[in-house]
């Protein structure tokens, strides 16, 4: 267990690792970081001037090692844009977009295993191929535009719903919707295929001729196990959800990770982009180990090794 | 199962919204009896600091705070009135007596003295401003407490230009944790609080020099997205929005809402490369200016809203020229001028254009059109967009040929680093014409008004002949706000006082 726990830390590190570093030269070809700063009117000499002031004239490879060693000891350094250290930011970022996110699992998962063991277990057809139709429509539909039909319904039309900013417990419905809509399809399916063949089992017949009631062997014993791919699924895409809240927080106006993420690529506030990026890679590390584990907690008959 | 399902997300709803703090409601409810209006713009501001590179809106919020000498159109604001001495290098600047800065700090001469000279400092980020005042200022006198004197670097008529960015800060600024994030002006509002990326709130300054604003409140919402932008108007969440997309036009125009328009400062134009072929060529220039149906495009891809440019100068510059026509659509004659600068079909000019994309709506339509037109003529273009951070870096490196939408709203920050080659500036494009440099520098030394308007003049002649950009045209800034609100009147840089606003 320890081993697999080291062994595992030690490939998350990896990656990190050249996350970064991938980081760090993406943010390069979008172009000159010290000319974009300086802004249009900038002579040359006001652009040589701004390179030296940010460390922008070191070597490439000095900027990341000195990069790496600062993250090292906790400094994720100063955003150029307002100044400020940027770590507190983007955790604070991080914050407001784990609240939105946190919303639409309950979303996700509240609409997507009742309606995924409807499909498994009714026996109208029209109402599977519904079921199943609705599946599809929400796995394919793209959030931003989604998004926008939901301000344009909701907000505009009918005036329900303020159309975009963070505020009261209203305004996380219609961008927890839209960033849902991906994982409810997704979940509809895996719930409704698992289940599916959960009640073709041994035991479920064993259940049905000891004469317990349908409904008990579903929820009670079949359903149970056929959340345990729906979970390892479910955790995974939590790092997805994370990405797509990029789109979501720039319609929605919601002042995130993903919308801090857009202006500082805009703005090339560099040392925020690393930040994010060293975030959101830690995050899917850490997300994927805690998937692993919990898989062998669901399923005794998996061993770690 | 339903009602259980229900009942965890609304419970998860709550519990969500007690940690987030609270009280930051979108629609910034304001105290009872308080009057509160809010703005949707498409970024919000970075910085306070007049000393960082600004951003779209950056000026216009700043200057709620923090006040200048001068208004942007050259009304008194914290100088009450300035006149050039005899020696026509000197103004002397009579300031306004018996303000302060909200944290209780006098304003007087010293104190502007000091503000001058910050926007000079060396380490000023943002170099277009630091730039333009060490062109100019020579010393800066705190005379008595209420007169300050600038003397200027030689004779520079058109010295009042940078007045109204000159940003009037007390020294006690640097002692905050954060100058830029917290600021301490003199305007008529102070900052109260500010979420980036999410809102800033403004309220009155209870202690203003001038008459209190109508508005207790004003609430800054950035919101990217235009139509959502759009969206909330109409619905309510805001009263104001700046940047208005022609798509959304006839939405907001009818019912509570309605459109506000205003010609830009800014133009859209494209610089050649003068210093590579084909644009070495002043017949190459010129056929790209006749070789595309500009009317046509501006109305068709936005609605006609604009005005065809004639020369660098739009129309409430300095030096404006009011005989220059817009070169015509004529490709018969652009065909001509190329096959006379030595292009043909099977030699064809060859531009690359590069473009920035989202720099204005409809670019790509725009660009479109512009390219199959130029085809027909016998050009050979290909057009990129670029993001606005390549887009700046390949200035001058990739391509001959630039789409550029730009603001210069006076002829100081037009003419020099646009076509002057005496100046190190990247925006003008390798564009040398002897001529041109001595008319903008007689220009520059001439103290009479007349008389430099009419140098001016010639020389926006000049630049329309020789062409070293294609001249597109002055947009149509777009505006939407709520019909009780009273008083909104941006000019042509999109600037504005919240403190002019009302409600009906």
């Amino acid at each position: 267990m320890l081993n697999f726990l080291l062994r595992r830390l030690g490939f998350g590190l990896i990656v990190l690792l050249l996350v970064t570093f991938f980081a760090f030269i993406l943010v390069y070809l979008t172009g000159d970081p010290a000319v974009t700063l300086a802004g249009m009117d900038a002579s040359p000499a006001d652009v040589e001037r701004i390179r030296a002031a940010y460390g922008l004239d070191q070597p490439l490879f000095v900027q990341y090692l000195q990069f790496l060693g600062n993250a090292l000891q906790g400094d994720l350094g100063t955003s150029f844009r307002t100044k400020a250290p940027v770590g507190p930011l983007v955790l604070e970022r991080l914050f407001i977009t784990l609240q939105l996110v946190l919303v639409s699992m309950v979303i996700s998962l509240g609409v997507g295993i009742p309606l995924g063991v409807l499909a498994a277990t009714s026996r109208s057809r029209v109402l599977k191929s519904l079921v199943t139709g609705f599946s599809v429509l929400t796995v394919s539909t793209p959030a931003f535009w989604a998004g926008l039909i939901l301000i344009l319904v909701f907000a505009d039309q009918l005036r329900l719903l303020p159309a975009s900013g963070r505020g009261g417990p209203e305004s996380f419905i219609l961008p927890a919707i839209t960033l849902s809509l991906y994982t409810v399809g997704l979940i509809i399916r895996l719930v409704r295929r698992s289940l599916s063949d959960e009640l073709g089992s041994q035991y479920v017949l064993t259940g049905a001729a000891k004469g317990l009631a349908r409904p008990r062997i579903v929820l009670r014993h079949a359903l149970r196990n056929a959340l345990i791919p729906t979970v390892t699924v479910v955790g995974l895409q939590l790092g997805y959800v994370v990405g797509g809240s990029i789109v979501v927080e720039s319609i929605f106006a919601w002042p995130g990770i993903g919308s801090l993420m857009i202006n500082s690529i805009n703005t090339t506030d560099m040392p925020v982009v690393r930040a994010i990026v060293l975030v959101a890679g830690a995050a899917f590390v850490i997300i994927n180990l805690l998937v692993d584990l919990s898989y062998a907690w669901l399923d005794p008959k998996v061993k770690i090794e | 199962m339903r009602k259980r399902v229900v009942a965890v997300l609304a419970a998860a709803l709550i519990g969500l919204t007690a940690c987030s703090g609270g009280g930051d409601s979108g629609g910034g409810q304001p105290a009872e009896g308080s009057r509160s209006i809010s703005i949707g713009t498409p970024v919000d501001l970075d910085s306070f600091d007049p000393n960082v590179v600004p951003t779209g809106v950056g000026n216009m919020l700043k200057q709620q705070v923090i006040e200048t000498l001068m208004t942007p159109d050259r009304q008194p604001l914290l100088a009450e009135s300035w006149e050039r001495l005899d020696d026509d290098q000197t103004w002397e600047f009579t300031l306004r007596e018996g303000v302060k800065f909200t944290n209780g700090d006098d304003f007087n001469a010293e104190t502007a003295k000091w503000s001058i000279e910050r926007i000079m400092d060396e380490n000023s980020e943002n170099s277009s401003l630091a730039s333009s005042f060490r062109n100019a200022v020579e010393s800066v006198t705190a005379v008595d407490d209420h007169t300050l004197q600038i003397k200027t670097k030689g004779v520079i008529p058109d010295f009042l230009d940078i007045m109204p960015e000159s940003y009037m800060l007390t020294p006690a600024v640097d002692e905050l944790a954060n100058f830029g994030q917290e600021v301490i002006g003199t305007g008529a509002y102070q900052l109260d609080s500010w979420s980036q990326d999410e809102k800033l709130t403004l309220v009155a300054n209870e202690s203003y020099w001038g008459d209190a604003p109508y508005f207790d409140e004003v609430v800054v919402r950035p919101i990217p997205e235009s139509s959502v932008r759009a969206t909330e108007l109409r619905s309510g969440g805001v009263d104001v929005i700046l940047g208005v997309a022609p798509q959304d036009f006839s939405v907001i125009d009818g019912g509570d809402t309605k459109l506000v328009d205003q010609l830009s400062v800014q133009s859209l134009r494209i610089h050649m490369n003068a210093g590579v072929a084909p644009f070495d060529d002043v017949r190459v220039r010129q056929a790209m200016n006749y070789g595309m149906d500009r009317e046509t495009i501006l109305a068709t891809v936005l609605e006609g809203r604009g005005e065809l440019m004639s020369q660098p100068a739009g129309p409430t510059i300095f030096g404006f020229n009011p005989d220059i026509d817009p070169y015509p659509y004529d490709p018969a004659k652009a065909a001509e001028l190329l096959a006379e600068a030595g292009y043909s079909p099977e030699n064809p000019a060859k531009v690359e254009l590069q473009l920035q994309q989202d720099r204005f709506p409809g670019v790509q339509a725009v660009a479109d059109a512009m390219v199959a037109q130029l085809n027909e003529v016998g050009f050979e273009v290909t057009a990129t967009m670029n993001s606005s951070a390549t887009f700046l870096s390949n200035f001058n490196t990739v391509g001959n040929g630039f789409m550029v939408i730009s603001q210069e709203d006076n002829v100081t920050d037009l003419m020099p680093s646009n076509f002057s080659s005496l100046e190190d500036s990247y925006k003008r494009y390798n564009y040398a014409n002897p001529e041109v440099d001595a008319l903008i520098a007689a220009a520059q030394s001439e103290p009479d008004d007349a008389k430099r308007e009419g140098i001016y003049q010639e020389l926006n002649q000049l630049l329309h002949d020789d062409a070293p950009w294609v001249f597109m045209w002055n947009p149509m800034d777009a505006y939407g706000i709520n019909t009780a609100v009273t008083g909104f009147a941006p000019d042509g840089v999109g600037f504005f006082y919240f403190r002019d606003l009302a409600g009906a």
